[in-house]
C-alpha cells in the first residue's frame, strides 16, 4: 500500500512541475500545562511541533492537491512520571489528510484520492458531518485537521449555478484514531486500568489499536454518501445520505482470571439529515436534523458480562440542533441547542435515551484583527458537565501568530459526564506559529 | 405678440431647466448610473495600517459580472498564506423600479473548515457592518447600497483633490445602522465618487473614504484606489487595484457559485 502512495505522489509531483503551483503551510510549536485543581497540577502534559503544508497544482482542466503533517508528538502522562518538566518527543509520525486528483468538465468533476469532507451547519456538534472518521488522539489545537481524517474516495459531484450534488464511494475504510498509544493521558481517561464488576476489582488487560478490527476489504464494506445543496436567496439547504460504518468501534468485552479483555470492531450504520442556514435580518439561524434507521450502540460492559449480550444493540436515533449567530462590528455570537433521542429500550446502552447540550461562542478582534479574543463552551445539559476554551491570539506579523488558550473540563455534580470526565487534563497551553 | 410671448416664455422655462442644479437624488443617480463595464476582472492590494503604524499587505483577485437585474462579484484572497483561499460571493439585487431594495446574498468559504458559511444580508446590520477581514472596510462597503435606504439633501460645492464637487448629506432610513448619516462627494464634471464621511449614532465623524487614480479604461471610468480611515481608532485601510480586464472572457458565469468557490477556481 506504501509502495502504491509512493508512485502516486510521485506521479502527481511530476504533474506539479507542469502545472501552476500553489503551495503554503505552517510549523508551530505547542505546549501546555495542567491546570492547578488537576491530576497534572503544573506539569508538562503535551508539546509538539507539527509541519504542515499544502500543495495544489492546477492544469487545465485537472487539479491536485496533497496537505499533510509532520509531526513530533510529545504528549505524555504527567501524573505517571514528574522527573522532568518538558515532555518527550516519543513519537513523529507523517499524516496525509488530503491527497486527491480532481477533474471538471463543464458542471461535472470527479475527484479520486485522500479527501476532507464537510457536512452540516453545525460548530463543534457532530449530527450529519460523519463521513470523516474523529481523531481523538490530541490534546489540543483548533484546526480542523486536528479533529477529522481524510477518508479514501470517489466523488462525483454536479454544480450547478446554485446546486451541488455529490456522491461519494469510499471503498476503503478509514478507521477512527483514537488515544491508545502509550503515555497518551486520554488513554486512561477513555480506558481505566481497572473496573469494579459486582463488588469486585478486575484488572483491564492492555487494550491497544491492535485489538480492534477493521472491515475486510471488499466491495460489501465499501461506503457510500450522497450530499445536496441548494443556495438560495430566502437559505441555504442541503440534504444527506450516508450508508457505511460507525466512527466508533463496538467494543466486546470477555473475562478470564480477573482480567478483562477487551475487542473492538465495527459495524453499519445508516443516516439520512438535512441542514439549513437561513439570513434573517442581522442574524444567521442554523438548523441540522440527523435521522438514522439503523445505528449501533455500545452496550455496557456489565450487561455483556453479566447477562450476555451482544457488543451492540441497533436502535433508532433522531438528532436535532438549532443554532443562531450575530456578528456585530468587531465581535461574533454564536448559540447553539442540540438534543438527540434514542428509541426502544436502552437499558443495556452505555448512554442514555435522551441526551441535550448547549454551546455559546463569543469572539472579538482589535485592531484590525491583530488580536482575537474567543469563548467557546459546551454545557452537556443531562449531567451539567462543560468545556470551556478561551483563547488569545496575537498576530504578530502576517507570518507569526502566538496563541494562549485553555482548554477546561469540568465534571457535573453529580456525574462526570461525557466532558468532565476529562478534567484532569484540563490544561493552559502556548503556541507559536510560523506561516509561510 | 401673444405668440412671441408664449415663445420668450417656454424659452425661459427651457433656460432655467437647462441651468437649474440638479437635485441632490438626480446627482447620486447620476452618480451610480455612470456608464460601467458588464464584467471586470482586477487585482487588488488591501493594506491594513495599524494604529501603531504597522502595515499589513493582502493581496485579493476580484470579478464581478452584472446580469441585468443582480450583479454577482467574487473576491478570493491570494496572499499572505494564514486567509489564502478564502472567498467571499455575493449577490447583490438592482433597486426595483418601485424603489423596492432586495437585500443581497453572501457566502463566505473558508478553505481551513472545508465549509462554506451563509452570512448575513448586507443592508441588514449584523454583517454588513462587521468588518471585512480585518480591514476599515466593511462587508456593506462592498455592496452598492440602493438609493431608496437614504434621504439626500444637496448641502453645498467644495473641492477635493482638486476637483469641484457636489456636497450631498445622505441620511439613511435605518437610524440603527452604525454610521446612519454620510456625506457624499459627486464630481460636478464627470459625477464620479471622490469622497464620502461616514457619522455614527451619536453624530461623530467615525471614518472618512477618499477615493483616487480615476482614469478611463477602455472608455470606462475607473476608480483604482480608495482609502478608508478610521478617525476613532486611527486605523485606515486602502485598496489599489491594478490588472483590470473590462469586459474580459475571463469572467465567465461558472464562477459565481460556492462549487466554484469550494473548487478554488479563481486563484
Amino acid at each position: 500500500m506504501r509502495k502504491i502512495l509512493l508512485v502516486i505522489v510521485i506521479l502527481l509531483i511530476a504533474f506539479s512541475l507542469q502545472a501552476e503551483v500553489l503551495f503554503t503551510g505552517y510549523l508551530t510549536a505547542e505546549g501546555s500545562v495542567g491546570l492547578p485543581y488537576t491530576e497534572t497540577a503544573f506539569k508538562a502534559n503535551s508539546g509538539s511541533l507539527e509541519f504542515y503544508f499544502d500543495l495544489s497544482a492546477y492544469k487545465g482542466n485537472f487539479s491536485f492537491q496533497l496537505s499533510s503533517n509532520i509531526t513530533l508528538d510529545g504528549v505524555k502522562d504527567a501524573s505517571k512520571d514528574n522527573s522532568y518538566f518538558f515532555p518527550n518527543f516519543k513519537r513523529g509520525y507523517l499524516s496525509i489528510n488530503e491527497l486527491y486528483l480532481d477533474y471538471y468538465y463543464n458542471a461535472l468533476s470527479v475527484r479520486v484520492g485522500r479527501q476532507l469532507v464537510t457536512w452540516g451547519a453545525a460548530d463543534f456538534l457532530t449530527l450529519t458531518n460523519i463521513i470523516c472518521p474523529d481523531d481523538f488522539t490530541s490534546l489540543f489545537g483548533d484546526d480542523f485537521f486536528d479533529f477529522r481524517l481524510g477518508i479514501d474516495t470517489v466523488k462525483f459531484s454536479y454544480n450547478g449555478d446554485n446546486t451541488i450534488l455529490d456522491f461519494y464511494w469510499t471503498p476503503l475504510f478509514t478507521r477512527t484514531a483514537l488515544p491508545l498509544e502509550e503515555g497518551n493521558p486520554l488513554k486512561k481517561m477513555i480506558l481505566p486500568d481497572s473496573v469494579s464488576l459486582g463488588g469486585t476489582t478486575i484488572n483491564v488487560n492492555n487494550f491497544t489499536s491492535d485489538d480492534i478490527a477493521s472491515p475486510a476489504l471488499s466491495f460489501n464494506s465499501a461506503e457510500y454518501g450522497a450530499r445536496f445543496s441548494r443556495y438560495q436567496s430566502f437559505g441555504d439547504f442541503s440534504f444527506y445520505a450516508f450508508y457505511g460504518y460507525e466512527n466508533l468501534p463496538m467494543m466486546t468485552y470477555t473475562l478470564s482470571d480477573y482480567t478483562l479483555y477487551i475487542k473492538g470492531g465495527y459495524s453499519k450504520t445508516v443516516m439520512f439529515g438535512a441542514d439549513a442556514s437561513i439570513p434573517l435580518g442581522n442574524k444567521t439561524l442554523r438548523f441540522e436534523t440527523a435521522y438514522f434507521p439503523v445505528r449501533p450502540y455500545q452496550t455496557s460492559a456489565q450487561s455483556q458480562l453479566l447477562y450476555s449480550t451482544k457488543s451492540y444493540e441497533e436502535h433508532r436515533e433522531l438528532e436535532a440542533l438549532a443554532g443562531i449567530d450575530f456578528m456585530g462590528d468587531v465581535w461574533t455570537l454564536s448559540g447553539q441547542y442540540y438534543a438527540a433521542f434514542i428509541f426502544g429500550d436502552v437499558s443495556q446502552l452505555d448512554r442514555k435515551a435522551f441526551d441535550n447540550k448547549a454551546t455559546l461562542s463569543l469572539s472579538r478582534t482589535f485592531n484590525g484583527d491583530e488580536f482575537e479574543i474567543s469563548i467557546s463552551s459546551i454545557i452537556g445539559l443531562n449531567v451539567l458537565d462543560t468545556v470551556i476554551n478561551p483563547v488569545i491570539k496575537y498576530r504578530m506579523t502576517d507570518n507569526l501568530m502566538l496563541t494562549l488558550s485553555a482548554r477546561i473540563m469540568n465534571p457535573g455534580p453529580k456525574e462526570k459526564g461525557e466532558y468532565g470526565r476529562f478534567k484532569d487534563i484540563s490544561s493552559i497551553a502556548f503556541s507559536g506559529t510560523f506561516i509561510y | 405678440m401673444k405668440k412671441f410671448s408664449i415663445l420668450i416664455l417656454l424659452l425661459m422655462c427651457c433656460s432655467l431647466a437647462l441651468f437649474a442644479e440638479p437635485t441632490a437624488y438626480e446627482i447620486m443617480k447620476m452618480s451610480r448610473e455612470l456608464p460601467a463595464p458588464t464584467a471586470v476582472s482586477e487585482n487588488a492590494k488591501l493594506t491594513i495600517h495599524s494604529k501603531k503604524g504597522k502595515d499589513r499587505v493582502r493581496n485579493v483577485i476580484m470579478m464581478s459580472k452584472d446580469y441585468g437585474d443582480v450583479e454577482k462579484s467574487v473576491i478570493v484572497f491570494t496572499t499572505p498564506k494564514d486567509v489564502a483561499g478564502v472567498g467571499y460571493l455575493m449577490f447583490n439585487y438592482k433597486e426595483g423600479a418601485d424603489g423596492s431594495n432586495k437585500a443581497s446574498d453572501n457566502w463566505l468559504y473558508m478553505p481551513a473548515m472545508k465549509k462554506t458559511r451563509r452570512i448575513v444580508s448586507s443592508g441588514s446590520g449584523g454583517d454588513s457592518e462587521s468588518s471585512f477581514m480585518g480591514t476599515d472596510f466593511t462587508y456593506g462597503d462592498m455592496d452598492d447600497r440602493g438609493l431608496s435606504r437614504d434621504d439626500f439633501t444637496l448641502i453645498g460645492s467644495e473641492i477635493v483633490d482638486g476637483v469641484d464637487c457636489y456636497k450631498i448629506k445622505c441620511e439613511s432610513h435605518d437610524r440603527k445602522e452604525r454610521d446612519p448619516d454620510r456625506i457624499s462627494y459627486i464630481s460636478k464634471s464627470d459625477y464620479t465618487f471622490r469622497k464620502c464621511e461616514y457619522y455614527d449614532r451619536q453624530g461623530e465623524l467615525h471614518r472618512i473614504l477618499t477615493c483616487y487614480g480615476i482614469k478611463e479604461i477602455d472608455g470606462y471610468l475607473i476608480t483604482t484606489g480608495m482609502k478608508m480611515e478610521n478617525v476613532q481608532s486611527g486605523t485606515y485601510s486602502s485598496y489599489d487595484l491594478s490588472n483590470i480586464k473590462v469586459n474580459s472572457s475571463e469572467v465567465e458565469d461558472g464562477l459565481f457559485n460556492v462549487a466554484a468557490l469550494e473548487r478554488r477556481a479563481i486563484r
